[in-house]
Parts: structure tokens; sequence; C-alpha cells
């Protein structure tokens, strides 16, 4: 290999990684708008529900999940992977400063408001779909993160035919010493 | 809003600033090193291969493959920007009616804070 064949290979590899920062910066993007794009279903859902329901556009309820998937759409851009690191890193920090628990003692008072079991369900449901959406945006925001994850399936997947294969293993065993133990009788006063 | 709470915006306001300082950071240092060894390498090899050589080189050590792959994906990143770009026009065109027909149903209806186009304001970046 000549000098100038080491550059042009230096050049072509440059070229590819800039191919592929580009594509990712789009990637981010595209994963930022897809995002909000379910979360403006959900919040859509609701608003159908509430309507065909006769569930009031007024009550505590409706507005505090509206609110939050309002503000979760707002800040979409900034719901990223470090962040979620984050948010398991402080767990305990916000615990103490009570907020989490003043936030779920508002909420369930306002499910509460709504009086029906049937609306409270669903909206509760909606609330825990938008945190599903959230939550899985965030965790699958990395690509390191994926990899870990993928191989933790893949090692769980393995574990799992493993086990499987263990367990078909040990019931021979268990069938042959049944058998065994029936061709070899014990007399009774052993 | 009690002390601790107060406490809490605060902390996690510093992480958030020395977040993005780190990734501006990194960007800097990232292209920074870059520049310097485009830098080393353009003084390395000066008088020892020419300009022509290293596209000859290129020339003759791109395959078919490459011929083939390098304009796949251009084509499929233009296609993904104009649809995306489509996507947006939509977007447009109808949410401001959908907007108005819900006004009529709930007057206090709030908003998400986003562009007519769905992307975040520049003050929320």
């Amino acid at each position: 290999m000549t000098l100038a064949d080491g550059v042009a290979n230096v050049l072509l590899t440059a070229f590819y990684v800039a191919l592929l920062a580009l594509v990712l910066s789009l990637w981010r993007s595209y994963r930022i708008d897809a995002l909000r794009f379910r979360l403006f279903v959900l919040r859509d859902e609701l608003f159908d529900y509430a309507l065909e329901h006769g569930v009031s556009f007024q009550a505590p309820a409706y507005l505090m999940l509206r609110r939050s998937i309002n503000s979760m759409l707002r800040f979409a851009h900034q719901m990223v992977f470090t962040r979620f690191v984050l948010l398991f890193a402080t767990g305990s920090r916000l615990q103490r400063t009570g907020l989490i628990e003043h936030f779920d003692r508002q909420w369930q008072d306002a499910l509460n408001q709504l009086g029906d079991d049937e609306h409270r369900k669903r909206i509760e449901d909606l609330r825990e779909r938008a945190l599903l959406e959230i939550s899985k945006h965030m965790a699958l925001g990395s690509i390191p993160w994926i990899l870990i994850l993928s191989k933790i399936a893949l090692l769980d997947h393995l574990w799992q035919r493993c086990r499987q294969s263990l367990l078909r293993k040990a019931s021979i065993v268990e069938i042959e010493a049944a058998k065994h133990s029936a061709r070899i009788q014990v007399p009774a006063e052993a | 809003m009690s002390q601790e709470e107060m406490q809490h915006e605060r902390w996690l306001k510093g992480v958030d600033h020395a977040l993005r300082t780190a990734r501006h950071f990194m960007t800097c240092v990232t292209v920074g090193f870059g520049l310097y060894l485009i830098r080393v390498a353009i003084s390395d090899l000066a008088g020892k291969v020419t300009l022509a050589d290293i596209v000859l080189s290129l020339w003759v050590s791109t395959r078919a493959r490459d011929w083939i792959a390098v304009p796949c994906v251009a084509f499929s990143l233009a296609f993904g920007v104009c649809q995306r770009y489509l996507r947006k026009r939509t977007i447009r065109q109808f949410s401001d009616r959908r907007v108005c027909l819900e006004r009529e149903v709930d007057p206090a209806r709030e908003s998400s804070q986003l562009t007519e186009t769905v992307d975040t304001r520049p003050e929320d970046r």
C-alpha cells in the first residue's frame, strides 16, 4: 500500500463517519417528532373521551393530565438518556422533598372527584400510557444503552433456553428415578 | 415551594447546565482535535504525495458497492427530509382548523406551547 492509498482510505473512512453522524442527527430529531406524535394521539384520546362520556373539561383530573401531557410535548426535546440516568440517581433526593407524595395525593384527589369508576380507570390508563411513552423514549435513546439492553435480553433468552433444557433433563432423571424405584421394591421391614 | 424543593430545583438546574457545558466542550474538543489531525497530516504529507495521487487512489479504491451504497444513502436521506417537510406542511394546514373546533367545545383549552409546525420554540431550547 502506498502513502496515497493510506490517505485515500482515511478520507473514505472520514466520509462514512460524517455520513453516520448526519444520519444519527436526523434520527434524533425523528425520535422527538415520533414521541410528540404519540403524545398528541394520547391527548386527542383524552379530549375525545371527555367529550363523548361527559367528563367536564374543568374536572381537575382532566386538567392535570392535559397539562402534564402538554408539558411532556413542550419539553420532549429535553427528555434524553442523561436525564433518565439523572432521575434514577436523584430518585431518593426527590423523595426527600416530598414532591412525589404531594403530586400523588393531588392526583388521587383529582381522580376521586371524577366519581365514576370507568372514567377514573380510563384517565389513569391514559396517564400510565403517557408515562410509559416517555420512559421508553428516554431508556431507548442511547445506542450504548440499547446494546447493553439487547445483551441483557440475549443473556436472558439464553438463560431461559438453558433453564428449559436443564428442567427437561431433570424431568428425565425424575422419570428414570421413578421407574427405577418402581422396579426395585424395598422390603416393607426396611 | 419549600426550602428542600427549591434546593432540589437548583441542583437539577446546575446538573443540566453542567451536562450542557460538557456536551459543548466535547464537541469543541472533537472538532479541534480533528482539525489538528488534518493540519498535522497535511504538513507531514507535504512534498511526499500529490493531490492527484490521492484522487487517483480514491478512484481506484472505491468499489462498485460504494458507487451503489452512497447514492442509495443520499437518496434515502433526501427522501426522508422531503417527507418530513411535507408532514410539517400538512400539520400547519390542519392544526389551526382543529384548534378552532376544539376551542368551540372547550374555550379554556390549553396548548402545548409548540410552534405551528409542532417544533420546539426557540426560547425553550
